[in-house]
């Protein structure tokens, strides 16, 4: 008996050892990855740290690249995303990728947000064009059309249509990192049959910029703030 | 017979550094050494933003708008939609699963349901009857099969219908039949929440209290019979009677439920199971979360009871499917601004494939993916790869694409991705590098690259090519854990082995593999099992003699060689110790073209009885099986199977399959295999049939992962109709890769 709990008890040892190895990176089992896994996820959520210093003003003035700050309100979380790639398409605006240091990116247009990576239920894409020509000419009481094509958990994606309305919220002095900015605050009220979701943008009266922006990603992720730390 | 979905997977590691950070540290690492977009991020070096999203975290916040939400009802006794004992009407959401545990009177029911599709579900369930004293049993267990069709959907004004066969296969212990309507009404009269209002006729069980009528006779329950035949000439016979019930959802957490039953529980109340008093049944339920439902009622005027109720979606991952990003595309410059960059001159170079190679497998690699083989010219190239990391074959072609519009000369315009599985080459995908440029961050970009994009037989080799001299050979071991559980024994429902395994695969030559596993039990007690009675050849029922005698064992040694005679066409050998019963010879070819939804296969084995101990020995009987296979994809990711031939105990007959395939992976499927063996010969249950699942390791993980766990339920394992279990089955390998499964999943192509 003594021998069996034993053995059991090495067998419990084995499961959290599974181990594998080769000449190259292809293995047998299927358990092992779970496991494995499994405790690198636990591992992952004791990494998180509470939110990160925001970067001072002298740091952001001597900085080359430009700096956006993600707040991601679902999952607490607050990043500072670097520039990965900045081009233009056949559509019009400028496309800027900004990605993470662990694999997240977000995709925007002109400011607007047109797509996520690496985040779990990700914006695949969106089309924004509407939003994206009232903004410019900060058309209130326009009435717009903008769809999300959504990541599903099936490997599938789904487009949700949401006709929004955008208004004036007036004339704000915005203060990022230490330095102002009179901006023209716009909101964007969207709805589906299911619910309502607000963009807010505040526009830089100068260049037209949007230098902060909460805006509503999809179902699942909720709403991202973005402020530009940096262009 | 669990196996793995596909055999080529990225190795997980024995450090503690998991693969989530060994990602994060390569991608810091490549920020900076790219330099030509990013700048080296100081600021936030630390910093997670990805984070891995919690079990909650994906779901949706109320208010906010999202895709319309079908309704869950809530499960019975029996574990289907329902009131406490009684059915309603209500369908589960499309592809819903849901595994009911209930209590009463010492009566326990484990049910497996699942919504093959909107209107059919299909339910397995084993139960357990204490104090049941009768017909040799002590503690009576069985198990059994029922289907609900819903009639009609329910309307403003009409309520849904619903027409179930309780147990229509089994030995008919719970055998019944109803037609049930059920409506909803919001805030009724006034009150909070949700009622459901439900009223059914039922026959047989559901016939047996109150009866208002008869039609014709119904041969009455007989716990000896064999069953597993179906019952149609009982099916609405005999007495019916009405039942009904009220269940009101009083807010999103609580509910009350009250019914009138028309089960006189007779099998159990002449036995003395439990008392029944009353038709009258009610209780509470008390919802956790979207998953897991509780309930606790009143049953029979007598008894009270317990009902664990969860359902979970398929559809829906624990944790979503999270990938690090992409590297972008790189648009080439203009022709006009830079001639230079278009020039074909580097074609001619011999050195230019091993060059672009070592250019883009660093990249590729990262993302798991091989390549096998290299060819360019000025205008086209084409890439052999190998997926090791993505279940989506179309996340491995996005990736490829990019990679290659980061690395080719501009002048290459027509990329050619074939994918390669098991070291065969299943398909060819052609994107045009002006559509992966112009299309990146389009409003529905891999809707508008599907259109575009072109889906071809691969020629089994790329003539003229680049082949990386180091693919072969390459070697694999593992050591760790197995668990192999054995279900319903008569006198224990669950037993298992459990100890460690240590498996290696060698591949030496394109085609060619060797593989084998050995196996240490630990602890176990598959062994303390019932001997078989059959009267058979017992090519299955052995299972316990097997546990006895084999401590450690070789559970499989053997060598195996694919290879593609032509373009459409598979071919398989696989000699040695196939499985832990049986070794000798499998041969099989599949024909399968890239875009069909048909394919048909040809397998033919020679086997021979492996001994108890599992060691190299064999015992005396031999046996030539086989079978030809037809495989079809129907829409929406219905899939059927028709297997005929030589089974393993030498009975000739067809195997049927009927499966639901989710777009992750997840597969739910049923099978039943009639064959020249009477149901006398074949025993409990009369013919084989059981359900197998297929479960996405990313489903749980949220990782992506090939891998997949399989398993087979039956309700008894006979030895008529049963297989042979080969590894390395051509069919799954090369559909995964072909047109309809890719482009399934081509949303994910940007991915």
């Amino acid at each position: 008996m003594m021998m069996r709990r034993a053995l059991a008890g090495l067998g419990l040892a084995l499961i959290l050892s599974a181990c594998a190895g080769g000449s190259d990176r292809e293995t047998v089992s299927t358990q092992a990855e779970l496991f494995n896994t499994i405790r690198g996820i636990n591992t992952a959520r004791r990494d998180l740290e509470a939110r990160p210093p925001t970067p001072s003003r002298a740091q952001l003035d001597s900085r080359k690249a430009g700096l956006l700050e993600v707040s991601f309100e679902k999952r607490g979380l607050v990043a500072f995303l670097a520039p990965y790639s900045r081009r233009t398409d056949p559509l019009p605006g400028q496309i800027v990728v900004w990605r993470s240091t662990d694999g997240g990116q977000i995709v925007q247009r002109d400011g607007l947000l047109i797509s996520t990576k690496g985040l779990g239920n990700d914006l695949a894409s969106a089309d924004i064009a509407g939003t994206q020509a009232a903004l410019r000419q900060q058309h209130v009481h326009q009435s717009v059309n903008r769809t999300h094509y959504l990541r599903r958990d099936d490997n599938t994606q789904a487009a949700l249509a949401l006709n929004c309305t955008i208004q004036t919220a007036g004339h704000e002095t915005l203060t990022i990192v230490e330095r102002q900015f009179s901006t023209h605050h716009l909101r964007e009220t969207c709805i589906n049959g299911q619910g309502q979701a607000v963009n807010d943008y505040w526009i830089d009266n100068s260049d037209g910029t949007i230098l902060k922006s909460r805006q509503w990603v999809g179902p699942e992720l909720g709403y991202l703030s973005f402020r530009l730390l940096k262009k | 017979m669990p196996q793995a979905k596909a055999l080529i997977v990225r190795g997980p590691s024995c450090s503690k550094n998991s693969r989530h950070k060994k990602k994060v540290e390569q991608d810091v690492g490549r920020t900076t050494s790219i330099g030509r977009w990013g700048t080296p991020l100081a600021l936030a070096a630390t910093i997670s933003f990805v984070a891995t999203p919690g079990p909650t975290q994906n779901v949706a916040v109320p208010g906010t708008p999202n895709f319309p939400v079908e309704d869950q009802p809530s499960l019975n006794f029996y574990g289907l939609p329902g009131l406490v004992d009684m059915p309603s009407a209500q369908p589960m959401p499309n592809g819903q699963l849901a595994v009911g545990i209930s209590s009463f009177g010492g009566q326990t029911r484990t049910t497996l349901s699942f919504q093959f599709s909107p209107r059919i579900s299909a339910s397995f369930r084993y139960i357990g009857i204490q104090d049941w004293n009768d017909n040799g049993f002590g503690t009576y267990r069985d198990r059994s099969f029922d289907v609900r069709f819903l009639l009609s959907k329910e309307t403003k004004r009409w309520p849904a219908i619903t027409v179930g066969l309780q147990d229509f296969a089994g030995t008919g212990i719970y055998a019944g039949e109803y037609i049930v309507a059920s409506k909803n009404f919001a805030q009724p009269l006034g009150l909070p929440g949700r009622m459901t209002v439900s009223a059914g006729l039922g026959w047989g069980r559901l016939g047996s209290s109150g009866s208002i009528g008869s039609i014709s006779d119904r041969p009455s329950f007989d716990p000896g019979d064999t069953g597993g035949e179906l019952s149609t000439d009982q099916w609405f016979r005999g007495d019916f009677a009405p039942f009904g019930g009220i269940e009101w959802q009083v807010n999103e957490r609580f509910g009350l439920k009250l019914e009138y039953s028309s089960d006189a529980y007779e099998p159990e109340t002449s036995r003395g199971v439990f008392e029944r008093d009353s038709r009258i049944n009610f209780g509470a339920e008390y919802q956790i979360n979207r998953d897991v439902r509780l309930g606790a009622y009143y049953l029979y005027g007598s008894e009270f009871g317990v009902n664990a109720q969860i359902q979970f979606n398929p559809r829906y991952a624990p944790t979503p499917l999270t990938i690090a990003g992409p590297r972008p595309v790189i648009v080439r410059p203009s022709r006009e601004s830079n001639p230079a960059a278009w020039s074909t001159g580097w074609a001619d170079s011999q050195s230019a494939p091993a060059t672009i190679r070592g250019a883009m497998a660093p990249e590729l690699e990262e993302d798991g993916i091989r390549i096998n083989a290299l060819s360019v010219s000025a205008h086209t190239a084409e890439l052999r790869i190998v997926n090791t990391r993505f279940g989506s074959d179309s996340i491995a072609i996005g990736r490829t694409a990019r990679a290659m519009a980061r690395v080719l000369p501009a002048s290459v315009e027509t990329f050619r991705i074939t994918l390669v599985r098991s070291d065969l080459s299943v398909s060819t995908t052609t994107i045009q590098r002006r559509d992966l440029e112009t299309l990146e961050y389009q409003p529905n970009a891999a809707g508008l690259l599907l259109a575009r994009t072109g889906f071809d037989e691969a020629s089994p080799d790329l003539p003229g090519a680049y082949v990386p001299d180091d693919l072969y050979p390459r070697f694999s071991w593992f050591v760790g854990p197995y668990l192999s559980p054995s279900y319903f024994d008569p006198d224990e429902p669950v037993r298992a082995d459990a100890g460690i395994r240590a498996s290696f695969k060698y591949n030496f030559a394109p085609g060619w593999e060797v593989s084998g596993e050995a196996r240490q039990r630990i602890v176990g007690n598959v062994d303390d099992g019932r001997l078989s009675d059959s009267v058979l050849p017992r090519v299955r029922t052995n299972a316990v003699l097997y546990a006895q005698e084999g401590e450690t064992t070789l559970e499989n040694l053997y060598v195996s060689r694919v290879w593609k005679p032509a373009d459409d066409v598979y071919a398989r050998v696989t000699a040695g110790y196939l499985e832990s019963m049986f070794g000798g010879v499998s041969t099989e070819l599949l024909w399968k073209p890239v875009d069909s939804r048909l394919a048909i296969g040809a397998e033919a084995n020679y086997v021979q009885q492996r001994d108890f101990d599992q060691l190299l020995g064999f015992q005396d009987y031999d046996v030539a099986t086989g079978h030809l296979s037809a495989y079809y994809q129907f829409d929406g990711g219905y899939t059927g199977q028709v297997d005929v031939g030589r089974y393993l105990a030498g009975d000739v007959g067809a195997t049927f399959t009927l499966s639901r395939e989710f777009n992750n992976g997840w597969k739910v499927g049923g099978f039943f295999t009639l064959t020249d063996v009477s149901s006398e010969e074949f025993g409990e249950g009369s013919f084989d049939k059981g359900i197998n699942l297929t479960i996405p390791i990313s489903w749980f993980t949220g990782q992506p992962s090939t891998r997949s766990v399989s398993t087979t339920i039956r309700p008894v394992q006979r030895d008529g109709g049963a297989r042979l279990s080969v590894p390395g089955r051509l069919y799954e390998t090369v559909r995964e890769g072909h047109r309809l499964n890719v482009s399934n999943d081509w949303s994910q192509v940007w991915e």
